[in-house]
């Protein structure tokens, strides 16, 4: 009795409530901080990653356009492999007869398809079809300007004389 | 007054709190979503384009007069061991020219020293601001790092604006 007397006589537990005011707040600064980033950045580009890019200070955005990654053992057209780099080298291209190399081929049919495309855009809105293609380049900073050198000839020979060097910013 | 003041909390609104629950369970499914979309790696690109021809002036005027329009074009060959800068320009002599070009050894480090060559292209800026493109010639072995280490010298060094263009160009054997 005696103990049931002192459970009935203490004192009633209040609820426990959890003020989340400051969690919210946090919350919200999170949000709006990854909204805004994320309204700010051009197209979102997946980068390969054997592609080791370098920093630099330029601050050009970049343009989405057919995207070429170079690395240390492959070149990639998209997400398309179309060359193996072995020693330095491109394996099956001969500087002195780029047309027959996969590369080359490869880049001939999307800036191909890169026309059509334009075109029937062109004719749809009544405009000048747009002919300024380029190539998107991403580079493994360990790549030697030899190998670098040989893609871009061939990409200009496909018709991609002008090119963007995707960079990390500092 | 303490009688009115405790009469009118009574009268008063009830504390009204709220719900926040549903709120911060939409703020659970925002956040892991934005962060798995977004992207810490930032982007930038540097233009580039194939080498071309400058346009030369009319050969008629003396050549102070027209020196602030005079345009160099400042060729930096890349090398395993060392940076060399020549100027080059249809509207000024050979003295003239051989004047502006420099040598920038790799320190004992093996580094280049890029302040060195920043100085030697802001000595051409100063002189002929009209001037805007630089023409890169690396050697085949040079890697794509010290590529554009270079470029971004070339166009910016601290805060001095240099040479805006740039433009890669292989070396002609």
């Amino acid at each position: 009795m005696a103990l049931g007397n002192a459970l009935a006589n203490r004192p009633k537990q209040q609820d426990a409530t959890l003020n989340i005011t400051s969690m919210m707040d946090m919350f919200t600064i999170i949000v709006f901080f990854l909204l805004f980033s994320y309204a700010e950045k051009p197209d979102e580009i997946d980068v390969d990653k054997n592609v080791n890019l370098p920093e630099s200070s330029s601050q050009f955005n970049y343009v989405n356009s057919v995207k070429l990654f170079l690395s240390e053992n492959q070149v990639k057209l998209e997400d398309q492999v179309v060359a193996a780099i072995a020693n330095g080298k491109v394996v099956g291209l001969d500087p002195d007869n780029a047309k027959a190399s996969n590369l080359y081929a490869a880049l001939a049919k999307h800036k191909e398809k890169q026309v059509n495309e334009a075109n029937l855009q062109a004719q749809e809105n009544g405009e000048e079809a747009k002919t300024d293609f380029h190539v998107l380049f991403f580079c493994d900073r360990k790549l030697s300007f030899k190998t670098m050198n040989s893609i871009i000839k061939v990409a200009a020979e496909a018709g991609y004389p002008n090119f963007q060097l995707a960079v990390l910013e500092q | 007054m303490a009688a009115l003041g405790q009469r009118r909390r009574k009268a008063g609104d009830l504390d009204v709190e709220i719900d926040m629950v549903p709120i911060m369970n939409m703020f659970l499914v925002l956040i892991p979503f934005l962060l798995s979309s977004a992207s810490f790696l930032n982007l930038k690109a540097i233009n580039t384009s194939v080498p071309v021809q400058a346009e030369t002036a009319s050969a008629a005027q003396p050549e102070q007069d027209k020196k602030p329009d005079i345009k160099i074009t400042a060729t930096v060959k890349l090398q395993p061991s060392m940076i060399k800068l020549e100027a080059t320009s249809s509207e000024l002599s050979e003295d003239k020219l051989k004047a502006l070009d420099a040598l920038v050894v790799k320190d004992s480090k093996g580094q280049y020293q890029y302040a060195d060559l920043a100085e030697a292209l802001g000595k051409i800026k100063q002189g002929y601001p009209k001037s805007d493109t630089v023409i890169l010639v690396p050697s085949d072995s040079i890697l794509y790092d010290d590529i554009v280490a270079t470029m971004d010298v070339a166009r910016q060094f601290g805060e001095e604006k240099l040479f805006p263009n740039v433009v890669i160009s292989g070396q002609v054997q």
